[in-house]
């Protein structure tokens, strides 16, 4: 987690090099990157003994609702100087009969805060869940990120999915 | 690690909720908060010098989808009672916030939901944050039937999309 703040607050300010330039401009840049086994990729792969239409309805609305979120965040400007970044997460979705894209893109910004690497207006990519229907009672859930930290993303779509818990993530932490 | 970030990280920021003028209202209670809170660090809390709490801000929205922030509430880990207009939107937003004195780092959290209460119904909040993830359920109850059903999280561009229209 505090890689994830570190890497993203530090390329923001574009004082690092070799941050920016492998983070993902679009859901498939991001799937690309897992699939090569690209550095802070991980991938969590399960299936749930439900319909398709039921996950991918629970999880784009869990998805929608927890991550659509803003919150702010301290940084270090350097010697005695502070001020604060805004992360902005902006969830999206796509549905068919075929598969769901669930996908969630990160900004920051704040004073003087350029993100370096050119990132799409609504942020790099950093999360993307596919949703597939397996056969009519089995659908695979296929979470993956671009992004270190987060862990509890994962955690909670897993959790939606399964119908163990319904809480949102808290993106801050 | 989370030390490391909070040592690395710095600085207050402006605007904090505890900067936020509180909400009054003198009508009726109808919502009605339980809160449970669990500090998702050992830095954010009291006994290291910092704090984690939760806060409603409450934003009135007009029927052009106009806003005006009326005040915040902050909550505990107990039950309390407000009351907001009836039959007119309200926009709240529940902020987690973390603070580490220490190392004056700070990291917050929203969820936020469109509300419009309708005359003579209690509106049953429950926020719960624990194990770094939070839930906000919002039941409205009808008091002489006891009836009870959940609300949906409104975003507030369902006001927009609305008024657009």
């Amino acid at each position: 987690m505090v890689l994830t703040r570190l890497c993203a607050l530090l390329s923001a300010i574009a004082v690092v090099s070799g941050c920016a330039s492998l983070q993902s401009k679009t859901a498939d840049d991001l799937r690309t990157h897992v699939k090569s086994g690209g550095s802070f990729t991980s991938k969590d792969i399960f299936e749930v003994k439900k319909p398709y239409r039921q996950v991918s309805d629970t999880l784009k609305k869990k998805w929608l609702e927890c991550l659509d979120s803003t919150g702010r965040s301290a940084i270090h400007r350097g010697g005695n100087t502070f001020g604060s970044a805004t992360n902005t997460y902006t969830p999206k979705a796509a549905t068919n009969d075929q598969r769901t894209e669930l996908t969630l893109q990160h900004k920051v910004s704040g004073k003087g805060i350029t993100q370096v690497g050119g990132p799409p207006p609504e942020g790099f990519f950093i999360i993307v869940t596919d949703v597939y229907p397996v056969d009519r009672g089995t659908s695979r859930v296929e979470v993956q990120k671009h992004t270190p930290g987060y862990d509890a993303v994962m955690k909670a779509v897993r959790g939606w999915a399964e119908g163990s818990s319904m809480a949102c993530p808290d993106l801050s932490q | 690690m989370r030390a490391l970030r909070l040592l690395l990280s710095a600085g207050l920021v402006a605007g904090c909720a505890g900067g936020s003028p509180p909400y009054k209202s003198d009508l009726p209670s109808n919502l009605n908060i339980r809160t449970k809170l669990s500090s998702p660090s050992v830095l954010l809390t009291s006994g290291l010098g910092g704090s984690f709490e939760a806060q409603m801000h409450v934003t009135s929205v007009d029927r052009n989808c106009q806003k005006s922030y009326r005040g915040a509430v902050r909550l505990d880990s107990a039950t309390l009672a407000v009351g907001l207009p009836a039959d007119q939107a309200a926009f709240l937003e529940f902020e987690f916030s973390g603070r580490s004195a220490p190392a004056r780092g700070e990291a917050t959290s929203t969820y936020s939901t469109l509300l419009t209460p309708r005359s003579g119904y209690q509106y049953d909040v429950d926020v719960v944050y624990v194990d770094k993830a939070y839930s906000v359920t919002v039941q409205e109850r009808n008091p002489r039937t006891g009836a009870r059903r959940e609300v949906e999280r409104r975003p507030f561009r369902a006001c927009a999309a609305k008024a657009a229209t």
